[in-house]
């Protein structure tokens, strides 16, 4: 019997020194209020991943971004069928109150699918995986940044959309 | 890997010699999967198939294949607000084939055999909606089998599965389960 508890002894420090047992997984979900967008006054939310305790007592400690991904309810407030999309950038010295000007600079992360005139839409947990687009870029600026503008949009204009979403963001992290 | 299937080596020359050789061992497992530290997935079955031949006394080698059903993870959104609601995303299922290493009496000598074994094998883990994941994962653990005087075996086994990520970080789970073998070929030498 003592071989066998020495042969487990063996494997679970074999484990730990390789770092494997040492870390774990926490999931942050944080509001991104964006709120009423349109084409002629394009809204943005200033998305801060430091507001949150669990991230910022554990931000020098990611060791990857295992899931990322926009639960949201969307309300279409015209009476033409759109495609929601949110954008994301560092930067807001621009004018970022036009559309174009957001899609000069920003970059696409979602595109919902299409949501009726005068209807709303919720993108569930589940589903919301598949319409996320440069996910790459965005686990960087989870895993690096913590803090960027979070913008509004709808592929055709004119628009008027209501975006009441949050990101939930699975982090592996450890010493 | 080289470290540990270095350890693994060691530890096969320690262990005591005279247990049975020549036999074969084929048969169905099934278990729970536990997670660990992963928000990703919850608790779910498995099942698999394994085989093993014993070589020399104290160390058999063999193969598996196992499929395990994880649980959906949950969350809560927009608590506090109009919109409140709970929502599950898929939990996924987990395929793996694998090559396993025993040490000690796992060749189907009648009686309660203990033995200790190492696994390594594929860790393909798909999902509804986001991109299949295919890495390595290794196994350790113990594991005690009832052989019966018909060549029948009852075998029971837990194990700490890890599939390193590649950036320091690993999906860890807990295994368990009981299996029935059947031990056919030589049996005892």
């Amino acid at each position: 019997m003592k071989n066998y508890i020495l042969m487990g002894l063996i494997a679970v420090i074999g484990l730990g020194i390789t770092g494997c047992l040492l870390t774990s997984q926490m999931t942050i979900v944080e509001d991104i209020d964006i709120g009423v967008t349109t084409s002629d006054d394009v809204s943005l939310y200033w998305l801060d991943l430091n507001a949150n305790e669990d991230y910022l007592e554990h931000k020098d400690k990611i060791k990857n971004v295992d899931a990322i991904s926009l639960v949201a309810w969307i309300y279409n407030r015209t009476s033409t069928p759109v495609y929601a999309e949110i954008w994301v950038d560092t930067d807001t010295t621009y004018d970022y109150s036009i559309p174009d000007t957001v899609r000069a600079h920003a970059t696409r992360i979602f595109v919902s699918p299409e949501i009726p005139g005068d209807d709303s839409l919720l993108i569930d947990w589940n589903d919301s995986f598949q319409y996320m687009e440069n996910v790459d870029y965005l686990e960087n600026l989870v895993m690096d940044v913590g803090a960027f503008a979070v913008y509004g949009l709808a592929s055709d204009i004119p628009f008027d959309i209501n975006i009441i979403g949050q990101i939930v963001v699975t982090l592996t992290v450890g010493n | 890997m080289k470290t540990q299937l270095a350890v693994l080596l060691v530890v096969a020359m320690m262990v005591p010699s005279a247990f049975a050789i020549g036999d074969i061992t084929v048969g169905p497992y099934f278990g729970m999967a536990v997670p660990l530290a992963n928000d990703d997935a919850e608790s779910g079955a498995l099942y698999g198939f394994q085989a093993r031949v014993s070589l020399i006394p104290g160390l058999s080698i063999g193969g598996h294949y196992q499929s395990r059903g994880y649980g959906n993870p949950s969350q809560t959104f927009f608590e506090g607000t109009p919109q409140e609601f709970t929502d599950e995303k898929d939990g996924g299922d987990v395929t793996s084939i694998g090559l396993d290493a025993y040490f000690g009496k796992a060749g189907g000598m009648p009686g309660l055999n203990f033995y200790f074994m190492g696994s390594y094998g594929t860790y393909k883990w798909k999902r509804d909606n986001q991109d299949e994941i295919s890495k390595t994962a290794f196994a350790v653990g113990p594991g005690v089998e009832l052989v019966l005087p018909m060549k029948v075996g009852i075998e029971g086994r837990a194990l700490i599965e890890v599939a390193p990520t590649g950036e320091s970080g690993s999906w860890k789970s807990f295994l368990w389960f009981v299996g029935i073998n059947y031990h056919i070929g030589l049996g005892p030498m």
